[in-house]
């Protein structure tokens, strides 16, 4: 656990862009809410490998969401059951069942179909208030938890100077 | 712009996507083996695979699926497997196969090692049936009447008490129509009318007192009727009183034919060879049984993490998974002959509601030892389900059948050759078999024994050269009954039958006398109950003589 928040602390208190880290959260969400084999994270794999997206915080957060995403599953499943059933879009689902790309999306899974909503919906928000607290973090709070015990034992400890000494 | 972009993460996507092509074709082997393995409830293996992607195609090597039931067997085995897919559906997450040729095929062939997915417990090992012990002739063996009775307690007190309803019934409907008849008040409302009239004048009294006549006649006549139907339902009562005593003797030959033993010795043949022939049966009819029952889908929760699929109407309507055209060839084993065979199977799919073809198949083979194999069928499961199989053999060459697997007296058909047909029809949970077959150049071999009567049959055996055999299954498909009839009945009846009968008569007789001992409070109260009768019909008669008295008066 404390390996966790030194890992957060400095990934924090580094120079990497409030929009980077705050995209890495967003990234994790979309990947963390939904299925791992969902086809559509094939593309979100792409887009986080192939985007300067800050991949340790991606990884802490996506650790984090799957966990949240167990204990969110059957909310998941009833939206996208309740979207997939709902009368006035059977003409929009009918269309796309004939469709092999979006057959292919699975997007008549109901875990699917309703995470992905989930997950879309909170992106952006997610993606606002993520780089709001970095923004605020940085200018209020970094001196205070660089000064305190914990920002000075994750300074002074082993993960703290191997990770320093990873990132060069 | 390019600050955005991180090369080197292209890269590593790329080398994942080669990784995952290089792997495919062991995630296919593994997703193969997991699902089906979970499917059919035993190990599903598959030696290899490779995934083509001009044309789409799929090779299974060495797909070998454990009969759940026998795990020591594999209910089918391929060396080969050629699919042509078709990759737009494949998109669409359904696996819709153009044409598969499946080569080396094996039904039922032996495992080496068990293909069972956990340690299954062992079955509780049951009672021997008769037909076992008649075979060892161990009297010691045969269930104790005591706990035969205690097992159908119920189905036998069912039996009783409903002997009892009926004739409390009957006592009922009679306490009703006396209830009905006139009474003392009635009686004395005539005598009443009678005195009122004789004030009356002449010509008003005769009016009157053929109105009272009337009146009283209707109930002599009602009274009348009523004997003759108190005539009838004692009779009804006499049979039931009888069916009652007769109870112990038919409940005793219901528990024997129940256990196996019915008629004596006329099915001496279904007892020595009835538990093989279901083997048989199970061999020959196991896939087909396993593919064309249906079973009603259950509603099933989705599991955490997965989901439901929902589906659409659909401009192509196809399953999620579908074989339009099968051509098979391989081998397998009929009753010891190796039959090489070469057939054709269409619309295979698990969602034949979703798919407007029933599945098909022929299959026609031939041995190296001259026998012939023809085999139809069609499997449709869609509304209302209907399968039908029928096959035919001639000339089939058998060695080394066991006809009784009994230690004690193990009997072989060392060889024979078979000439028969059979038909199959499967509807629902119901099953029907029938199977006739006509054994000649026979040769039997028998264990030597002490027995006395093993030795007869031996000896009865070595002499006959030809036998018939007709085998049914009917009824539900889990637990068909089996019937099996054979023109060895008589043969083995002169030789064998009288030994086991006395045996057998012997027993039902002890089961009879623990039925009777057992009923005897019961069935002692049942004829106290039809007592009533007798007090009916005094009454009857008291009702009958009092008015006919009264009548006799106004004349």
């Amino acid at each position: 656990m404390l390996t966790i928040i030194a890992k957060l602390l400095k990934l924090l208190n580094s120079n990497v862009s409030p929009s980077q880290l705050a995209l890495a959260v967003c990234f994790a969400a979309a990947l963390g809410l939904t299925p791992l084999s969902s086809p559509h994270n094939i593309l979100l794999v792409f887009l986080l490998l192939l985007l300067r997206i800050n991949l340790s915080l991606f990884l802490l957060s996506w650790g984090f969401f799957t966990l949240i995403a167990y204990a969110f599953d059957p909310v998941s499943h009833s939206i996208g059951l309740a979207l997939l059933q709902a009368d006035a879009l059977q003409g929009l689902w009918q269309s796309l069942y004939n469709n092999n790309f979006w057959r292919f999306l699975g997007f008549n899974n109901t875990l699917i179909l309703g995470s992905t909503v989930v997950s879309l919906i909170l992106a952006i928000p997610l993606f606002f208030i993520s780089r709001l607290l970095i923004i605020k973090y940085r200018s209020h709070l970094f001196k205070w938890v660089s000064q305190s015990r914990l920002g000075l034992w994750v300074k002074g400890g082993k993960i703290f100077n191997t990770y320093q000494a990873f990132n060069g | 712009m390019t600050q955005w972009i991180r090369w080197w993460g292209l890269g590593v996507f790329v080398a994942l996507v080669l990784l995952w092509w290089l792997c495919i074709d062991s995630i296919i082997s593994y997703s193969i083996e997991s699902f089906g393995s979970k499917a059919v409830g035993a190990k599903v293996e598959v030696a290899s695979s490779e995934l083509k992607l001009a044309p789409l195609s799929l090779s299974i090597k060495g797909l070998a699926i454990t009969n759940p039931d026998r795990p020591m067997e594999n209910l089918w085995y391929s060396d080969d497997i050629q699919l042509q897919l078709d990759s737009s559906f494949l998109l669409r997450r359904q696996v819709i196969v153009e044409q598969a040729n499946v080569s080396g095929l094996q039904f039922n062939s032996p495992r080496r090692s068990s293909g069972a997915l956990s340690k299954s417990k062992a079955k509780a090992s049951s009672s021997p049936g008769l037909g076992e012990q008649i075979k060892t002739g161990a009297k010691d063996m045969l269930p104790d009447p005591k706990q035969v009775i205690a097992n159908e307690k119920a189905a036998i007190k069912a039996k009783v008490d409903d002997i009892e309803q009926r004739i409390k019934t009957l006592e009922q409907q009679w306490q009703q129509r006396i209830d009905e008849l006139p009474n003392k008040e009635d009686i004395a409302a005539y005598k009443q009318r009678w005195k009122a009239l004789k004030k009356k004048n002449w010509l008003e009294k005769i009016a009157d007192t053929k109105a009272l006549q009337k009146d009283i006649n209707q109930d002599i006549d009602q009274l009348n009727d009523l004997e003759k139907q108190l005539d009838k339902d004692k009779a009804k009562l006499k049979g039931l009183i009888q069916e009652a005593k007769e109870l112990p003797e038919k409940e005793a030959d219901r528990l024997l034919a129940k256990a196996g033993y019915s008629g004596g010795s006329a099915q001496l043949a279904q007892s020595l060879f009835g538990d093989q022939a279901k083997q048989w049966l199970n061999q020959l009819t196991g896939l087909f049984k396993n593919v064309a029952s249906s079973k009603p889908a259950e509603a099933v929760k989705p599991a955490r993490g997965e989901g439901q699929w929902i589906t659409f109407t659909e401009q192509q309507p196809h399953p999620d998974f579908l074989i339009k055209q099968a051509k098979l060839s391989g081998n397998f084993k009929l009753l010891g002959d190796s039959i090489d065979f070469t057939g054709h199977a269409q619309d295979i799919t698990h969602q034949a509601k979703r798919w407007p073809q029933p599945t098909r198949f022929s299959l026609q083979g031939n041995s190296t030892q001259g026998a012939s194999f023809n085999s139809q069928g069609s499997i449709d499961l869609r509304n209302k389900p209907t399968s039908e199989m029928s096959l035919n053999v001639k000339q089939l060459s058998i060695n080394e059948l066991i006809l009784s697997a009994s230690d004690s007296m193990p009997i072989k058909l060392n060889s024979a050759r078979l000439q028969g047909d059979a038909q199959m029809a499967i509807s629902a949970d119901n099953l029907a078999f029938n199977g006739k077959g006509l054994f000649t150049q026979t040769q039997f071999k028998v264990a030597n024994t002490d027995s006395n009567s093993q030795q007869i049959i031996a000896g009865l055996l070595q002499d006959i050269d030809s036998f018939d055999l007709q085998l049914g299954l009917k009824g539900d498909i889990e637990q068909p009954e089996l019937s099996l009839k054979s023109n060895l009945d008589k043969a083995l009846s002169k030789a064998f039958g009288q030994q086991a009968s006395k045996k057998m008569d012997q027993y039902k007789q002890d089961l009879r006398a623990q039925l009777s001992a057992e009923l005897a409070p019961q069935l002692q109260g049942l004829t106290q109950d039809a007592d009533f009768i007798t007090a009916i019909k005094e009454q009857l008669a008291n009702k009958q003589n009092e008015l006919k008295v009264f009548s006799k008066g106004l004349l």
